[in-house]
């Protein structure tokens, strides 16, 4: 006996735009895009890059920001062609050794020195770390830059040793930390008018590790019909787990009157990604602050997993994976979405793809169909505007949220009180600092 | 049909095999003295507790299927345990001698397993199966630094000190000296209290990184994360296919070890052939 379950496939992928004034600047691809029309936004004419490096490295950081700026074979006409705009270096700044602690002295003179709105973005030349270790220049660099309102992009030895397409993701990152946006969605995303990825129990460190309670923070990056993200939002204090529905309010009563006053209009269509599944009583948590704040709304609650063994396969592909944009349909709103499988405009893949498990819950009533969802999700994946690869397997709403996990489990609770405190919270949260 | 005219009828299929069982009783547990009752024999569910016999204090139900569903993952776990796979979390499993070679198996193992769920889809029971590799830490702590490691660098990781040693049990601050011995000072996850443990009882997480370093650690020059990539289906060109014909392996070695799986008035089956994506 054969079982079956219900497939589908999006067809066609999702076209970029790039540019906010001329709607016909569209593409499927990043590259293409970013090298045929510029970026979406061209209001940004320099980038003030500060170098942070071992003395031994500078003289290849600031090579590697030269041909940034004067272009590459892969990225002709660098800077000005693909993102019109160039790179200035305003300072250079050293360290010691490769070790954290010389990090850390050199990020503390300078940030006790320097004023964070005289600088665009930080560049950072890092020993290559694994994520999962704590105590390394990475995690410790960035906090320490994010919490004095210093955007920050790392650099490592891998970077120079596959230069061909680094170059590009390294010249996206800067400027989307400077403040740019390098490209939206073409279309705006069907019935949604305020999408949010959500996570409201994030462990903290205290020192690099859990203190005698472990204390959680809560974060909120705001997207817009577009798949635009607006801005990052994150809970003022660390809180202990049973305070969870509380900072769950105070996040969302916060993001919702910035994206009145941004938008000027009332959401009515809000759609909620969170990587976990949807508790009960966060779900109430969220209507009644709805209810409080808007009255008139509908809100889709989205969970987005991708910590299950699940696998779909295609033997009509040449390595026998699910091609990208197909799904299978687990039950009525929930479905397995491949964002990594073949497709014709990504040649190189790597392992099975991993597939995300969506599930769709909605309340007061129906307004957004499973199928809509998948589409939103796929095309939300093409949205990190740190890489220009075509395939990237998480949506943007997820990838944000799962960038700052890393780094709330390795900087310190007075990393995190700074990073939000109002003075350096106007700096960062237009920025993805945390990318 | 078998699975390879499935295969070829069919493009699309998933790892998901379905379960098929017959009608039968399970037993509602009414009675609030639960004292002697085999615990292998009964799951709770949605806070009641059912067992697969009939027991005195108890009458027979006709179960839901999420409840059928509970009791097969449980009695599919045990029976694992009962042929010896052992337990790496609730759902990943491996066999002894399952172990893939590396010339450092006084520091760690690695063993090809997998990882399987039992979920509910349309009204239907389904084993899930994706093939994994398990990796283990042999050396302790006092080991690491016989063999030459820092005891200043053994720190700031995971570690597992606890008997069972089937999961992490905290997190090391620190490796101190105390005569000629070290004690591992340890953040219990449980409860978050620091606890001092002697350090020949307290093994690292075997993370493949945390398994890089710590070799690098004692001089030692062998690539961990390339052996998983490979492992892994990684380097492979065609690296789903591989990964669906080693699940295929899986589900047929499973079918005759553990299947049918009986319990109570239950027998389960499974079929062999995966879930056709239509």
């Amino acid at each position: 006996m054969i079982s079956y379950i219900n497939g589908n496939r999006i067809e066609q992928e999702p076209n970029l735009l790039f540019d906010k004034s001329d709607t016909s600047a569209v593409h499927p691809q990043v590259y293409w895009g970013l090298r045929k029309y510029g970026p979406y936004d061209k209001d940004i004419s320099d980038i003030r890059l500060v170098i942070m490096s071992p003395i031994e490295k500078m003289n290849n950081v600031k090579k590697l920001v030269d041909e940034l700026n004067s272009g590459t074979p892969i990225m002709p006409g660098g800077m000005p062609r693909f993102f019109r705009c160039k790179i200035e270096v305003i300072e250079e700044v050293y360290v010691e050794s490769m070790e954290t602690a010389s990090y850390e002295k050199s990020a503390f003179n300078f940030v006790n020195r320097a004023d964070p709105r005289d600088v665009d973005v930080v560049l950072v030349y890092i020993p290559k770390t694994s994520r999962f270790l704590s105590n390394t220049p990475y995690y410790r660099v960035k906090a320490i830059l994010a919490s004095e309102g210093y955007p920050s992009q790392m650099i490592t030895e891998n970077t120079f040793a596959n230069l061909k397409w680094s170059y590009l993701n390294l010249a996206s990152a800067i400027f989307s930390k400077a403040g740019g946006v390098p490209w939206v969605l073409e279309d705006e995303m069907k019935n949604v008018d305020m999408l949010l990825g959500i996570s409201i129990s994030s462990v903290i460190s205290k020192r690099n590790r859990a203190g005698n309670v472990p204390r959680y923070v809560g974060y909120v990056n705001v997207f817009d019909s577009f798949g635009k993200w607006m801005f990052f939002d994150g809970t003022a204090k660390p809180y202990e787990k049973s305070k969870r529905l509380e900072q769950l309010k105070e996040l969302l009563s916060a993001a919702i009157s910035r994206f009145k006053i941004e938008k000027k209009f009332d959401p009515k269509n809000i759609v909620i990604h969170y990587y976990k599944r949807w508790g009960e009583q966060e779900k109430q948590c969220v209507i009644d602050v709805l209810n409080d704040i808007l009255g008139d709304f509908n809100v889709a609650f989205i969970s987005i997993d991708d910590s299950h063994p699940l696998r779909l396969y295609d033997m009509a592909t040449p390595d026998g994976s699910i091609p990208r944009g197909c799904y299978a349909y687990l039950n009525k709103n929930e479905i397995l979405l491949s964002t990594t499988g073949y497709t014709e405009i990504a040649s190189r893949r790597m392992g099975t793809p991993k597939l995300l498990r969506i599930r769709l819950e909605q309340y007061p009533e129906e307004f957004i169909s499973i199928d809509d969802v998948a589409f939103q999700v796929l095309s939300l994946t093409k949205l990190n505007w740190a890489t220009v690869t075509p395939l990237v397997r998480e949506p943007v709403t997820l990838l944000f949220s799962r960038e700052i996990a890393y780094l709330t489990a390795a900087i310190s609770e007075q990393d995190w009180m700074s990073i939000t405190r109002p003075e350096v919270n106007v700096i960062l949260n237009k920025r993805p600092w945390f990318i | 049909m078998s699975v390879t005219e499935v295969l070829a009828f069919y493009n699309r299929v998933g790892n998901l095999f379905k379960l098929t069982y017959n009608d039968g009783n399970l037993f509602l547990v009414t009675s609030d003295c639960t004292i002697g009752i085999d615990s292998n024999k009964v799951v709770i569910f949605n806070g009641r507790m059912y067992s697969y016999e009939r027991i005195p204090g108890s009458r027979p139900i006709k179960p839901e299927k999420d409840l059928l569903k509970s009791m097969i993952t449980k009695q599919f776990a045990l029976k694992l345990k009962n042929l010896g796979y052992r337990f790496k979390g609730k759902y990943r499993v491996y066999k002894e001698e399952a172990e893939v070679e590396n010339p450092y198996k006084d520091i760690f193992s690695i063993y090809r397993g997998f990882e399987f769920r039992i979920l509910l889809l349309n009204e239907d029971i389904y084993l899930c199966i994706d093939p994994k590799i398990i990796f283990k830490f042999n050396s302790s702590i006092k080991q690491l630094i016989e063999k030459g490691a820092n005891p200043n660098s053994l720190k700031d990781f995971s570690v597992s000190y606890s008997a069972e040693r089937e999961g992490i049990d905290g997190y090391l601050i620190e490796t101190a000296s105390i005569g000629e011995d070290f004690v591992c000072k340890i953040k219990n996850y449980r409860d978050f209290r620091e606890v001092e443990i002697s350090a020949d009882k307290v093994f690292p997480e075997p993370r493949p990184e945390l398994i890089q370093k710590l070799l690098n650690e004692i001089g030692v020059q062998y690539d961990v994360i390339g052996l998983q990539r490979k492992l892994s289906f990684l380097d492979s060109k065609t690296a789903s296919r591989d990964r669906l014909y080693k699940t295929l392996e899986i589900i047929k070695r499973l079918k005759s070890e553990v299947f049918p799986l009986k319990f109570g008035e239950f027998e389960v089956n499974i079929e062999e052939t995966p879930v056709v994506v239509r």
